[in-house]
Formats: structure tokens, C-alpha cells, sequence
């Protein structure tokens, strides 16, 4: 994966769909508005988050993403920080429990 | 839970001394309380002498100004003093009342306005509690009736002791229901026309305005608006809440189709203001659902201490007046809703289609609307009602009616027959879902659950249409097709409130998604979707146009939402003029279109040029949207009219990426 998207959702390289989808809900979960409220950025914080993960997760996009280096919309987002409960958020694909 | 701030203005008046003033001030959010704190260099907010607060930012000064806020007051030597509370006016009732008394923890209600029926829930500090009107009924009747100068509406039932009879009264004319198929749309559109054969007026001039309705009174028309209407309902139903709770309330989230414009939601949340609520958020109804689908998921997932997993659900809703389709995954209490569709057909169209197929005439029968002839109209309407009903658990069922005037109906209704005339309902009811799947990228396999909601979700045609799309033997079973739109509204409301439950079901986080496109007119009268549907919000999407013709000086941007390829296809939102372009070849100047839709669902339009540069360029325009109040059946049609395509836009072709 290329290094600025997966800043965003602070990504280890080789991650799994599944990982990415976790980190992402966990990251949501503080950083949407909804939780955050209306501060100015707050919206924009979440919409760069979102583009990345939106990036990543879709199949497509990751390849143009990876082919064209992601000339960097998103990568002056400070790195985020992994969840410490990310299993609460579904890291395992569905039907291996 | 964040603290977060916001740098802000608050204006604040010193009880008993005339003028206002202005203070700078940290708004934080903790929890879900407002706490205002003044800047150390500004003027002192001491002791209690305060009357009221508005707290401004920017334009927008409402959505605190209904909040409670406590003030931590700072001293003038930095030292802070014990925090008390104090109520935020909002700019309306500075009428020097007392507002202290009002420092209740203030829960936002979750409502569910259906086309037919209207339930109405809080969260009670534990659970969702739905609220039963004096009849002891959920699920109220939508309606309002108008009898001599005495307006009652369908909460408490007016004066009818029995249902049956409450029936009739509503379909004597008097009385004005379906509001929500009506509120916001012109006379051109069809949902109105086919609501010209309801018992009270629906008249149409067809030119793209409001329609004209109106309710008998003393036999004659007396006007109103859905709106009014709404609000009327409204209050009722506010009081039957305040009676409940024992103390005021002003917020409220509301859940509403997929398929309502912008220009609706605006509609509905003037009739929400006309009755004194704010309202605080607008979901889309299958949303709502998937809250509380992701509220059991997330129970199950604490019962068996176990790790998340994602789960799929395929939503259906099909009330009276709207069908509703939505998928969404849900893992950990965050839903993210992956697509929506919505269409505008329900158990109204199936009533219509069944009342025309037993009494073919009708349409030429009730176009006069005289007396006797809307008596005859109820008589055949509760009939055909009752009928579908019924064949929801039987095999054919017979309808017998008198209309009077020599008018008879007798006929024998089977299944085979009731979905050959709905035909055309249930094929859009396929499309709906189809697209969702589609949209969401998602085979038939990968749903996990298929939650089946709203009144019509009983009919049988419905149930095996939307389980044999999804491949589904069972539908899901944990949740109540009728009340679980107003009891995820209700749980919503409880967290845009700030509510936390130590047991964590209120731990919960919905990723809205944008049910329709929105864009411009560009090349011609087609429509450029800058923020394509299905994008989650908030969102910001920028798009490149450019001109036209050579040395074209102006440019229109008229912003429409829907799902039409061509411009006029879709809900005309609002436009403006780029004006002072600099002179250049056509094809060769830059304009930027931006739209941004900010986490409380406000809709922005951002433009100007930027290309070329420099100091001979016009600043950008920013628009909040809609601006149209009223008559975007004809804005278009005179824009056209009066510019042609002189100032027209034209898509600026993407270059390729380096």
C-alpha cells in the first residue's frame, strides 16, 4: 500500500481488507462529527479519513491509487493512531469465527 | 468522550438593563451539555445577573441556540467561580421570561410521520419507550380535521370514540392526511396529481407552484398547506409528549424517505419550526432502522464476549406513501450505510390501483368532488382497505359495497389478480433494491440479514419479491416492522443529546450516506453530478467547467439533486451567476464548482475561476442550498427563456493524471 492514505488510517503495510475496514470504524468512532461535534475541521478531518479508506478498500481505486503514487489530497493528515479494541470492529472475515 | 471547541461570539444582556452585548467566548462540547467559557481578555460573565445567551458563529446561531448551556464564569483575575447554568435563548423569545427553570436534561424525541400513521418515541434513561396517545395506540392516524373553527388531529383521535368511525370522518372531506406526499411538491408532479382522488380538495393548475388543497368545512373549501397541516399534527402531538414527560420539549430527530428533495426537508422542518421544535437531524427511514440493527449486533456481539464481525443488512421499508430501500454493514455499533435508493410508491398506490381496478369508472366518478360523491369515495376506500388487509392472510377475499346513486360493486379478489394490477409497483419495489445492491457494491450472498419494515412489509408479494432478491429464505426477526424507524429516530436523538448508557447501547455511530445526486446543468441541459449518490457525509467534491462560447463574461450555475440524466429531470435546488469571467476563448477558462455538505447535512456550493489567476479575478461565491422558496417547476424553464444557452457551462474534460 502506498505510504499517505495508509498514514491516514495509520496502516501497517500488507493489511488485510479486513483490518482495514476495522481500522476505519474505530478511527470513525472518534473522529466523525458526530462524536467529535461541530468544531471547525471536524468535517473536513472526517471526509480526508473517509476518502482514504474509500481509496484503499476499493478494489479499483487501489489500483489507480498504487499506480499514480496518490499525488497527496490527503496526506498532510497528522498519522492515527491504531485502536487498542480494533477486534471490537471486526477484523476477521465474516464465517471464520 | 472529546472536548472539543469553537471559537465564538455570544451576546449577552444583563437582567434588568436594556442593550446587549458581545463577548468572545470557547464553546466545548462534553458529553453532550454545551459549556460556555469566556475568553480571559473579554468582559466578565459574573453571578447570575445573565438573562439570555445566543451564542453566534458565523450565520449559523441555531444549532446551540435551543441547547443548554452552562456557564463556567471566569472572574476578571482568571479565578474560576462554581459553574452554573443558564438556558441559550434563541433570538425569538427575548422576552425577559425566566428560562432557568428549564434546565432539564433536554433529550431530543425521535418522530416517525408516515403518510398514514405517526408514532412518536424517547429514550427513557434505560430503553426506547414508545409513547400511546389516550386511546392507548402507538401507531396515531396522520391527519388533521377541520370542523367549524376547531382543529383536531389524528393523536388523540378527535372526538370519535371508535376507529371505524374515525375512518369515516376522516374520508368526509374534512379532513387533510397524506401530508407527507404532498409537502413540497408543485402541482406538475405526479405524486399530487394522483392525489387528486383523495375525499378532500387537491386542485392543480399545472404549472409548476404549490398546489391548492383544502378541507370541507360547513360545506365549504377552506384552504390550507401541508405544512400548516403538519404543524397543526405537530402540536398535538408535542403535547402528548410534554404531558408525558412533564416538561417542555424542543428537539427532535425525525426520520423521512429516501426520495424527499432537499426542498421537502426544508418544507417539513418549517412545519417542525411553526410547531416550536428544532429539528435536529433528518434521517433517512431505512437508516434509522439500521441503527437499531447495529444496536443488536453489537448486544449480541457483548453476550458472547466475542470479537466483531461485520455484519450486512438489506433493508426494506414500504409504508403508505414512499418505499425505501438501504444496505447497510454494520460492525462494533458503527453502522455505515453503503447505498440507498428510495421511490415514491406505497400502500397508497396499491389502494388507488385496487380501488380503480374494482369500479373502473373511477376516476370520471370523483372528478367533482360533490358531496355524495365523497361519501361514496370513503365507502369504496375503507372497502378496498379492509380488502387488502385481508389478503394479506387469505387466499381471495370478496368486496361488496352500496355506493348509492344506483352504484354497486361485488367482486371477488384473489392474489393472482392483486398482483397483476400492482404489477407496476412491485417492479419498481425491485429496482429499488437492485440499484442498492448494485450501488454497494454487494452479491445476493454477502447480506447477512434482510430487515423488512413498514405497514406494507406484511403484504406477501413484498415479502417474497424483496427475500428472493436477496436469495433469503426468513426475513429477520428482532425487529418490529412498525415501530423500529421511530425507536432508531428515538435512539438517535438520545445520542446527538449527549446520552451515554453505562451498559453501551447508545456506544453507537451511523456513516450517513447522500441518497441522491447533486450537480449541475453543464453541456447543454444535462446534469453533471458533483457529489454522486451514495457518498458518505459529510463530503466535499469538486468538479472543473468551462465555458461555452468565446469571451463569455458569465456563467449560471443552476445546482438540481435526482437521479435524471437530464438537468430538468431533477429537483431545481437554486442557482446564481460567475460574473467579470476575464474575456477568453471558450474552452480555455477554468471555473471550480465545489459542494461541501458540512455533518449537519447543510448543503454548500462553492464557485468561481481558477484559471487564469490573478487580481482581475472575481472571488469565489458561496451558497448555502436550496434558495429557492417556492416555483422551481418554472425557474428553469424562465432561466431558459430569458439567458438561452449564453451563459451556459460546459464539463471541463478530466486530464489524464501525471
Amino acid at each position: 500500500l502506498a505510504a499517505a492514505a495508509s498514514t491516514v488510517l495509520g496502516l501497517r503495510a500488507g493489511a488485510t481488507v479486513w483490518e482495514i475496514k476495522a481500522d476505519y470504524r474505530c478511527l470513525a468512532r472518534e473522529r466523525h462529527p458526530d462524536v467529535v461535534g461541530a468544531a471547525p475541521g471536524a468535517a473536513a478531518d472526517f471526509v480526508r479519513l473517509h476518502d482514504a479508506y474509500a481509496t484503499i478498500s476499493d478494489p479499483d481505486s487501489r489500483v489507480r491509487y498504487n499506480r499514480f503514487g496518490g499525488r497527496g489530497w490527503w496526506s498532510n493528515v497528522d498519522s492515527g493512531e491504531r485502536c487498542r479494541d480494533r477486534h471490537r470492529f471486526g477484523v476477521e472475515p465474516p464465517g471464520r469465527r | 468522550m472529546g472536548l472539543v471547541f469553537v471559537r465564538c461570539e455570544a451576546v449577552v444582556q444583563r437582567r434588568g438593563l436594556p442593550g446587549r452585548r458581545a463577548v468572545s467566548a470557547d464553546l466545548f462540547r462534553r458529553g453532550g451539555r454545551f459549556i460556555l467559557q469566556p475568553r480571559l481578555n473579554s468582559s466578565v460573565l459574573g453571578g447570575d445577573s445573565w438573562l439570555s445567551i445566543v451564542v453566534k458563529r458565523g450565520k449559523t446561531s441555531r444549532w446551540c441556540s435551543d441547547a443548554d448551556i452552562a456557564i463556567r464564569s471566569t472572574t476578571s483575575k482568571g479565578k474560576r467561580m462554581a459553574e452554573q447554568f443558564y438556558t441559550v435563548a434563541s433570538d425569538s423569545e427575548t422576552t425577559g421570561e425566566d428560562k432557568s427553570q428549564l434546565s432539564f436534561p433536554d433529550v431530543a424525541i425521535g418522530i416517525d410521520i408516515g403518510t398514514s400513521k405517526c408514532s412518536v418515541a424517547i429514550w427513557n434513561g434505560h430503553q426506547v419507550e414508545l409513547l400511546k396517545n389516550t386511546r392507548n395506540q402507538k401507531g396515531m392516524r396522520s391527519y388533521v380535521m377541520f370542523k367549524d373553527d376547531t382543529l383536531s388531529a389524528g393523536v388523540t383521535g378527535g372526538a370519535a370514540q371508535e376507529s371505524a368511525h374515525e375512518e369515516r370522518d376522516i374520508l368526509s372531506g374534512s379532513a387533510i392526511f397524506n401530508m407527507k406526499r404532498l409537502i413540497g411538491r408543485m402541482d406538475t408532479d405526479e405524486v399530487v396529481q394522483a392525489s387528486k382522488t383523495l375525499p378532500f380538495l387537491v386542485q392543480t393548475l399545472g404549472i409548476g407552484v404549490r398546489p391548492f388543497i383544502a378541507a370541507l368545512v360547513n360545506n365549504m373549501w377552506r384552504s390550507t398547506t401541508p405544512e400548516e397541516v403538519l404543524a397543526i399534527f405537530l402540536l398535538e402531538l408535542k403535547a402528548l409528549v410534554e404531558m408525558h414527560l412533564k416538561h417542555p420539549v424542543r428537539n427532535a430527530v425525525l426520520t423521512i424517505p429516501v426520495a424527499f428533495s432537499r426542498f421537502q426537508q426544508t418544507r417539513i422542518e418549517r412545519a417542525f419550526a411553526m410547531a416550536g421544535l428544532h429539528v435536529l437531524r433528518l434521517m433517512p427511514e431505512p437508516t434509522a432502522v439500521a441503527l437499531l440493527y447495529a444496536q443488536q449486533q453489537q448486544q449480541l456481539m457483548h453476550d458472547n464476549m466475542g470479537s466483531g464481525i461485520e455484519k450486512i443488512a438489506l433493508i426494506f421499508n414500504m409504508g403508505a406513501g414512499y418505499s425505501d430501500a438501504a444496505v447497510a454493514a454494520t460492525a462494533g455499533g458503527v453502522s455505515q450505510i453503503r447505498a440507498l435508493s428510495g421511490c415514491t410508491v406505497g400502500g397508497e398506490d396499491i389502494l388507488q390501483n385496487i380501488m380503480r381496478h374494482v369500479l373502473p369508472n373511477f376516476d370520471s366518478l370523483y372528478d367533482g368532488h360533490t358531496v355524495d360523491r365523497i361519501k361514496s369515495m370513503g365507502l369504496l376506500r375503507i372497502a378496498t382497505q379492509d380488502a387488502i388487509h385481508k389478503l394479506a392472510n387469505q387466499e381471495s377475499v370478496d368486496i361488496n359495497i352500496d355506493l348509492g346513486n344506483g352504484q354497486k360493486v361485488s367482486k371477488v379478489l384473489d392474489h393472482s389478480e392483486f398482483e397483476q394490477v400492482n404489477r407496476a409497483i412491485f417492479e419498481k419495489c425491485e429496482k429499488i433494491i437492485i440499484q442498492c445492491l448494485v450501488d454497494a457494491k454487494l452479491e445476493p450472498e454477502d447480506i447477512n440479514d434482510v430487515i423488512l419494515v413498514g405497514g406494507c412489509s406484511k403484504i406477501p408479494r413484498i415479502r417474497s419479491l424483496v427475500l428472493g432478491l436477496c436469495k433469503k429464505e426468513v426475513s429477520y426477526k428482532n425487529i418490529d416492522a412498525l415501530e423500529a424507524a421511530v425507536s432508531g429516530a428515538a435512539m438517535e436523538g438520545a445520542i446527538a443529546s449527549g446520552v451515554t448508557d453505562p451498559s453501551g447501547s447508545l456506544d453507537l455511530l451511523t456513516i450517513q450516506a447522500t441518497p441522491m445526486n447533486l450537480g449541475i446543468r453543464a453541456d447543454g441541459n444535462n446534469f453533471a453530478a458533483i457529489i454522486p449518490r451514495n457518498t458518505t457525509v459529510p463530503a466535499r467534491r469538486d468538479m472543473l467547467f468551462t465555458t461555452t462560447h468565446d469571451n463569455q463574461t458569465e456563467a449560471l450555475i443552476a445546482v438540481y439533486e435526482g437521479e435524471g440524466e437530464q438537468a430538468e429531470d431533477n429537483h431545481l435546488l437554486g442557482y446564481f451567476k460567475i460574473a467579470g469571467i476575464p474575456p477568453a476563448p471558450k474552452g480555455s477558462v477554468e471555473i471550480s464548482v465545489c459542494m461541501d455538505i458540512d455533518a449537519s447535512n447543510v448543503l454548500r456550493v462553492f464557485a468561481g475561476v481558477v484559471k487564469p489567476q490573478g487580481p482581475a479575478i472575481p472571488p469565489f461565491i458561496e451558497v448555502r442550498m436550496p434558495t429557492l422558496d417556492d416555483g422551481h417547476g418554472w425557474c428553469g424553464q424562465a432561466l431558459a427563456k430569458m439567458y438561452g444557452k449564453t451563459i451556459d457551462l460546459a464539463v471541463l474534460p478530466k486530464k489524464l493524471q501525471p
